[in-house]
């Protein structure tokens, strides 16, 4: 490793651990609110205080493990725009992935870490799970992962189309955004929208109820499918901006 | 009449000295070494009223610097400065109205809006009065050729297009002073020309006094009848071209197209040979000798033609740079 | 003064150019007004009085606060970081145009935008998810109210200003801005109400500037405050306006030696 990257390295670190130091605080301020608030009343939409705080700890793993996985999403319309977008295609196969995962950085995975504690230790805390509910968390945790890398990919598959990317990511980050609380505290008609139109439910919510042992089968059965689902309609979606790029000049 | 008057300018910029290595870097946290940099080394000039002057030299000579000090944007570190009788630092509002400055990068122009809401807004700023306002505007986008794009947003425009909006815009206030740096920058050929006219008719036209920097040599050969050439941020010459093709130029080339029969030895007998290639020999011949040399060669053979060439301006100026550095 | 006025409307000119944009910023401040009425509201389902607020009181505050946010925290200065930054404050130096006035006429149309845009929001959302809040009728705490926030608007231009003068020293604008803003988010009564902390601490609060953001005008659209509170409050608000004017002005010209010393 060269030292003179290193050094570069160190200046802008103040802004990144700024920045960092930030999303803490605004972590950890809406936790404080949350806990004074659910401490109120006995409960929120029928859940208790610790099943609260892992609803919105598991939002903040998601959250937070897409933008560290994607990171290379933002810096993509640059690329179809300066043209060196080109140069990623020469290797078909490789170049979703690139796109995808080209600027993630393993050291930004550190900073998960102390949220897995705490996501493990309330989930001990509610013992109220076993074996079963620990798998389902998990799948349907992996589940989500894999519908926000669709929707990912089927952003870039738009920028490519029309080198439009932030307003998506924008949209899409505050949708996400309404799955810090569990998604029955909204009414209806929009819950269903938010949790089968919009999936912040079956990404957010669901696997939370999968480790409560609370989810329908009919919900469980439902995520997976649109997870699947969306899956193949962001690999085709991709398959074909690809194409009509490629056979457009530049 | 003088517009711009320079004495004795310096002008100092700090810098933090640092090595490289890891260490060096933490330890610049605690404990940096300044250090003095001299931008401009004691220049001094007088401009007067409507000369279009051109301050040439290498990157990093010093020219933006002067050219800042001069519109009020650096306060220099000792010397004096008077330009329009103003002292440009105090950026007083009368000075502002009287001058305009363009640099390459820095745009004024609103990105989404029409350049036409720029000049608008220009106009409020330099109070200038409606009827005026639109002849100017007359003027200047036809001198440009810019007059259907006005009401096109500015990112829609091509980057030349972009560049004769942000001129519009700095003119529309009829400065008695315009400053360029770099004015031909970036652009490609069929831009600089237009660019380069533009300047020379606007000079002509409007009767300003025209400072630009540059380091190309086409802007100085085409456009400049004065020179100041600054490097390391000295000045090196101020003056005409001419004048400085004389000082520098130790000699000429002299092509001289002669008959078949003629031998390269007999050619050389004269000395000065630079090149023969049948029929046409160049000498080159010291200035001094130029007038004895061709009537000599002229007396001695028989000559179809004879041509007497300055060496190339880049030529010259290089030299001086390379006197400068010694 | 005309030349103002047009940079007021060029500005405004410049959100409807960015239609899309503009667009989509509205529906963000839709959907993080619908996140905290919801969760608010949740709340109540199970509890009569939250914090010693009554349902009422707490949903009005919520959503007053929200339109109320959406007016004051928005502004133009942050151009200001990126433009002494890359330099383009020169363009201004070099034209006979006030730095100060020329960014509050930005920030007024940035206002007025703002302002229209969040009533009708709030006002569509009202009429969509019809919560019981309460309306202030009595003029003489309108008058206040409105006073108030005119006075917050000025509190936060000077305070964004101050941030974004952090770009003539360094190159890190964004970062400083956005964890600053997170602090005053929650000092300003962004989260709940500023009084339900304990003596102590909402005594230290109510000395700082950012109380009086939010939760001032709030707690005086409720009819909430007496005599003696509003006679503090719009105090200890005009000290804070007067002494970051000064600091401001102050900041202004250092950075401004340092900018016109090193040239960028």
């Amino acid at each position: 490793m060269s030292s003179a990257s290193f050094e570069t390295f160190f200046i802008s670190r103040v802004g990144a651990v700024l920045f960092l130091a930030g999303k803490v605080i605004r972590f950890l301020f809406f936790f404080v609110f949350l806990i004074i608030l659910v401490r109120q009343t006995k409960a929120l939409a029928g859940y208790d205080l610790w099943q609260v705080i892992l609803f919105y700890l598991t939002f903040n793993f998601i959250d937070s493990a897409t933008q560290m996985l994607f990171r290379e999403v933002y810096q993509f319309r640059q690329k179809i725009i300066s043209g060196s977008f080109d140069l990623l295609l020469v290797k078909p196969i490789n170049t979703l992935f690139r796109s995808l995962f080209g600027w993630t950085d393993i050291l930004d995975f550190i900073t998960l870490i102390p949220l897995i504690g705490m996501i493990i230790y309330t989930a001990v805390r509610i013992s109220k799970f076993n074996v079963i509910g620990i798998l389902l968390y998990f799948l349907l945790l992996a589940n989500s992962l894999l519908i926000a890398t669709s929707f990912h990919i089927i952003v870039l598959g738009f920028a490519i189309l029309t080198s439009e990317i932030d307003h998506a990511i924008m949209i899409y980050r505050d949708f996400m955004g309404m799955g810090k609380l569990p998604i029955n505290i909204y009414a209806e008609p929009l819950r269903s929208f938010v949790t089968f139109i919009i999936p912040v439910g079956i990404m957010m919510s669901f696997p939370v109820d999968a480790l409560l042992r609370i989810i329908t089968v009919q919900n469980f059965m439902i995520s997976l499918g649109f997870g699947i689902g969306i899956f193949t309609l962001s690999i085709v979606f991709w398959r074909h901006s690809l194409k009509y790029y490629t056979s457009a000049s530049s | 009449m003088t517009a711009i008057k320079v004495a004795n300018l310096q002008k100092y910029f700090h810098i933090y000295k640092r090595q490289g290595g890891i260490f060096s870097a933490l330890r610049s946290l605690f404990n940096r070494k300044k250090v003095d940099v001299k931008a401009v080394d004691n220049i001094s000039f007088e401009i007067a009223q409507g000369e279009l002057v051109g301050f040439i030299g290498p990157n990093g000579a010093g020219k933006t610097t002067t050219l800042k000090c001069l519109s009020g944007l650096l306060y220099p570190s000792s010397g004096t400065i008077s330009v329009l009788g103003f002292t440009p630092f105090d950026r007083k509002t009368d000075y502002l109205k009287k001058i305009s400055l363009v640099m390459g990068q820095k745009n004024q122009l609103y990105w989404d809006l029409p350049a036409m809401d720029t000049f608008k807004l220009n106009k409020e700023i330099y109070e200038i009065g409606d009827s005026e306002f639109a002849e100017t505007l007359k003027q200047l986008t036809s001198l440009l050729d810019v007059a259907d794009l006005v009401d096109v947003p500015t990112r829609q425009l091509s980057l030349g297009q972009r560049m004769k909006m942000e001129l519009v815009a700095s003119l529309i206030h009829k400065p008695k002073v315009l400053f360029l740096d770099e004015p031909t920058i970036g652009l490609d050929v069929v831009m600089q020309k237009a660019m380069r006219d533009f300047i020379a008719d606007y000079n002509k036209k409007f009767a300003a006094t025209v400072i630009l920097t540059s380091h190309y040599m086409d802007d100085v050969k085409k456009l400049c009848k004065r020179l100041i050439i600054i490097d390391r941020g000295k000045l090196i010459y101020d003056g005409t071209l001419d004048k400085l093709v004389e000082k520098y130029a130790d000699s000429k080339f002299i092509s001289v197209e002669v008959q078949n029969r003629i031998t390269e030895e007999a050619l050389n007998q004269l000395g000065f040979l630079h090149s023969f290639e049948p029929p046409k020999a160049v000498f080159n011949v010291p200035r001094n000798k130029v007038n004895k040399f061709v009537s000599i060669i002229l007396n001695k053979f028989k000559v179809e033609d004879l041509i007497i060439q300055e060496p190339e301006i880049e030529e010259i100026i290089r030299t001086v740079f390379n006197r400068g550095k010694s | 003064m005309k030349k103002y006025l047009c940079v007021l409307k060029n500005t405004i000119l410049e959100f409807l150019a960015y239609r899309l944009n503009f667009l989509m910023w509205r529906v963000r401040a839709i959907v993080s007004i619908l996140i905290t009425y919801f969760l608010w509201k949740s709340v109540f389902m199970t509890s009569g009085t939250v914090l010693g607020y009554s349902e009422n009181r707490m949903l009005t505050y919520i959503i007053v606060m929200i339109t109320l946010s959406s007016i004051i925290f928005s502004t133009q200065t942050q151009r200001v970081a990126s433009e002494i930054n890359q330099g383009n404050l020169s363009n201004f130096l070099i034209r006979p145009i006030n730095f100060f006035k020329f960014n509050f006429a930005r920030e007024a149309a940035d206002k007025i935008v703002n302002c229209f845009f969040s009533l009708v929001e709030t006002f569509l959302l009202v009429l969509i998810l019809k919560p019981s809040i309460i309306i202030q009728t009595d003029v003489n705490y309108l008058l206040l109210f409105l006073t108030a926030v005119i006075l917050s608007s000025i509190l936060y231009f000077e305070i964004s200003m101050i941030l974004s003068f952090i770009g003539f020293w360094s190159h890190e604008i964004w970062a400083p801005r956005f964890l600053f803003f997170i602090l005053v988010s929650f000092l300003s009564g962004t989260y709940f109400p500023l009084d339900i902390f304990p003596g102590i601490i909402y005594n230290f609060l109510k000395l700082l500037p950012f109380t009086y953001l939010i939760f001032f005008p709030l707690k005086i659209y409720l009819g909430e405050v007496n005599f003696w509170q509003l006679w503090y409050g719009f105090f200890t608000t005009m000290f804070w306006i007067i002494y970051l004017l000064i600091f401001m002005v102050f900041l202004w010209k250092k950075g401004l030696k340092a900018y016109t010393s090193e040239g960028r």
